[in-house]
């Protein structure tokens, strides 16, 4: 048992940190690999209210982000309120997506607050971005959405292989957790980089790389 | 323990007229009050094989149903202690948390009641009235189980954001708040039923207009429902509020089994409960009792910091099942007045005493319902009068217009 949690902590050291390879969004990930059965068995369940709550979130993001899109085409930059409140909403679906596919361990709040979640989400404060991006950010954002239904299947595969390891041991494999981690991490940069949060384009490589000092505890 | 000042007295004093006269208002009915219902030969009338296999039928049901009640109480007795603990779990803020706590009590009681909802699908299986799968049960139940997570978190939502902002008296808004979220459930219901088709047959189509004016209820649409492929049961139910209003038949009573007369007697029957507003007043009924629930809940919980906590969550859900389990009886009598009156307004619109029989009798056949159980089961499952007793109700309508004998049955279609 011990030499077991000796691995565990030392796989926990190698992926355990932030990543994202300096892009403003990036992914952190904590260590704990334990997963509460009676949680595993319900969680599709348990985020019902969530799911409900990011639909009725949702019809506020439309208009936000237009107005978002006019303004940085007119001033090159996303207001730092309305940057704010699209973070959040970017930052809420992840912390759900991370519970709901075993990446995360706790039941995610309702707000995105930054540090919340132990799987969590780092989003840059809004930059400078090129109008012509702005302008063009729908026809750009359509050969990212095509890999990213590519992630959210992998993240779907991973989800269901990691519900039935976790629901018998009691454990997320730490493979699967990475993997996971790496697909929500494109997901979460390709929404961004539709949402105006970024004008960097998603950064396609499934590798956790080693983690970058700013890591959380 | 605070002081008992005058102002709380004369709140809860005002509180207590008012609530009797809101029950007042919502017990009344148009079944006469010296109506008295005569002795019924119930082997006679239903057949002594078919009331020895129905009794058979639901005492194992009985056992099942109060062996699951313990479970259910000594799963909930033991989250109450040791639930608190699952807080661990959530990165969430209080009513978060308190969803949570919420949500995993009712998954913890599914977990422990299930073998029972098995056993009860076998013991229908056994005996022909359900054709369901046994995984497809389990699975559907399971999903069933995501619209509980909702309403739980929705309420718990609701109750523990009153009580962080209002303290101590946040059962009163937050019962008047159940009653609220109880009107968009029971209106959104409706339309949120799946499988539910216009009435194709002309002739039943026909009736039930006929009916329906007859009882002055104008634009509730009839739907048939397809269940037919799960079970051999004949139901059929009135729901809605306002513009959702419905009545809704299984496609099992059309198939072949009851007289036309007496699929007339159930539309006439559904049809007055919405000409009676039952469904609203069902609702005034729920906000009736939630407020002296709530009061009950915000008592109960005060040693774990009251419902602004999530902590108390656990030992709310033990004191909700309890108190639902203690109110069951009252809800009964209420729903029972209820289905009397429909009864009576049915014999009223379809003037065929015969047929209400012949319906009853065949209800019995077709659910193996016990058609006079014994007391403790009325008391505590009894949500309609006993079949017994709505073919005496026939009888003594009968007996009430004129004593003439009523007439006669229609020959039963093979
Ligand atoms: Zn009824």
């Amino acid at each position: 048992m011990e030499r077991l949690d000796d691995e565990l902590s030392a796989r926990r050291a190698a992926t355990a940190g932030r990543h994202g390879s300096g892009h403003p969004l990036a992914i952190l990930l904590d260590g704990d690999l334990r997963r509460p059965r009676l949680l595993v068995a319900f969680r599709p369940l348990l985020v019902v209210p969530h799911l409900c709550w990011l639909a009725l979130w949702a019809l506020l993001v439309t208009p936000a982000v237009v107005a978002a899109w006019v303004v940085a085409l007119v001033s090159g930059r996303v207001p730092t309120g309305l940057h704010r409140f699209l973070a959040a909403f970017v930052r809420t679906a992840a912390h759900v997506s991370a519970f709901l596919h075993l990446v995360g361990r706790p039941y995610p709040g309702f707000l995105g607050r930054e540090g919340s979640y132990p799987v969590d989400l780092t989003i840059a404060p809004p930059a400078r971005q090129r109008r012509l991006g702005v302008l063009a950010r729908l026809a750009l954002v359509l050969p990212a959405l095509l890999i990213e239904s590519a992630y959210t299947l992998l993240a779907l595969v991973v989800g269901v292989l990691a519900w039935c390891a976790a629901l018998v041991t009691g454990r997320m494999p730490a493979g699967l957790r990475d993997l996971g981690a790496a697909a929500l991490r494109y997901q979460a940069q390709t929404v961004g980089y539709a949402l105006l949060l970024t004008s960097r384009y998603p950064d396609a490589s499934p590798r956790l790389e080693t983690p970058l000092p700013e890591a959380r505890p | 323990m605070t002081a008992v000042r005058p102002w709380h007295v004369a709140v809860l004093v005002s509180s207590g007229v008012a609530w009797i006269a809101a029950a007042w208002a919502l017990a009344g009915t148009v079944v006469p009050d010296d109506l008295a219902l005569p002795a019924v030969d119930v082997e006679g009338v239903f057949g002594a094989a078919l009331v020895e296999r129905a009794e058979r039928y639901e005492r194992f049901l009985y056992v099942n149903w109060a062996l699951a009640q313990i479970a259910m109480l000594a799963t909930l007795v033991v989250y109450a202690r040791r639930g608190v603990r699952l807080a661990r779990e959530s990165a969430a803020g209080p009513v978060g948390t308190g969803m949570l706590l919420g949500m995993l009590g009712l998954a913890v009681v599914w977990l422990t009641t299930l073998p029972f909802s098995v056993a009860a699908l076998w013991w229908d299986r056994r005996h022909g009235l359900s054709q369901a799968g046994y995984l497809h049960a389990v699975l559907g139940d399971w999903l069933a189980l995501g619209g509980m997570f909702l309403a739980i978190s929705i309420a718990l939502l609701v109750v523990m954001t009153l009580a962080r902002r209002l303290g101590p008296w946040w059962w009163i808004p937050g019962a008047l708040a159940l009653g609220a979220i109880a009107v968009g459930l029971v209106f959104a219901d409706p339309y949120l039923r799946t499988g539910l088709e216009p009435a194709r047959e002309g002739r039943v189509e026909q009736a039930y207009e006929r009916l329906a004016r007859a009882q002055g209820v104008a634009g509730v649409p009839l739907r048939i429902e397809k269940v037919s492929d799960v079970t051999t049961e004949a139901n059929a139910y009135a729901s809605g509020l306002g513009p959702s209003r419905r009545v809704v038949l299984w496609d099992t009573l059309l198939d072949g089994r009851f007289t036309e007369r007496e699929v007339d007697v159930v539309l006439a029957h559904e049809l007055a409960h919405q000409a009676r507003d039952h469904v609203p007043k069902a609702v005034g009924w729920f906000a009736l009792f939630a407020l002296p629930g709530a009061l009950v809940l915000s008592l109960v919980t005060r040693s774990r910091g009251g419902m602004a906590q999530p902590a108390a969550v656990p030992l709310a859900l033990l004191a909700v099942a309890v108190l639902q389990l203690v109110a069951t009886p009252a809800a009964n009598v209420v729903s029972r007045r209820m289905e009397a009156e429909a009864d009576w307004k049915a014999l009223e619109t379809t003037r065929d005493p015969a047929a209400a029989r012949g319906l009853f009798r065949e209800l019995a056949a077709t659910s193996l319902a016990d058609p006079s159980p014994p007391a403790w089961a009325r008391l505590l499952l009894g949500t309609h009068p006993t079949l017994a007793d709505r073919v005496a109700m026939a009888e003594a309508w009968a007996e009430h217009h004129g004593g003439s004998e009523p007439s006669t049955t229609e020959p039963r279609p093979q």
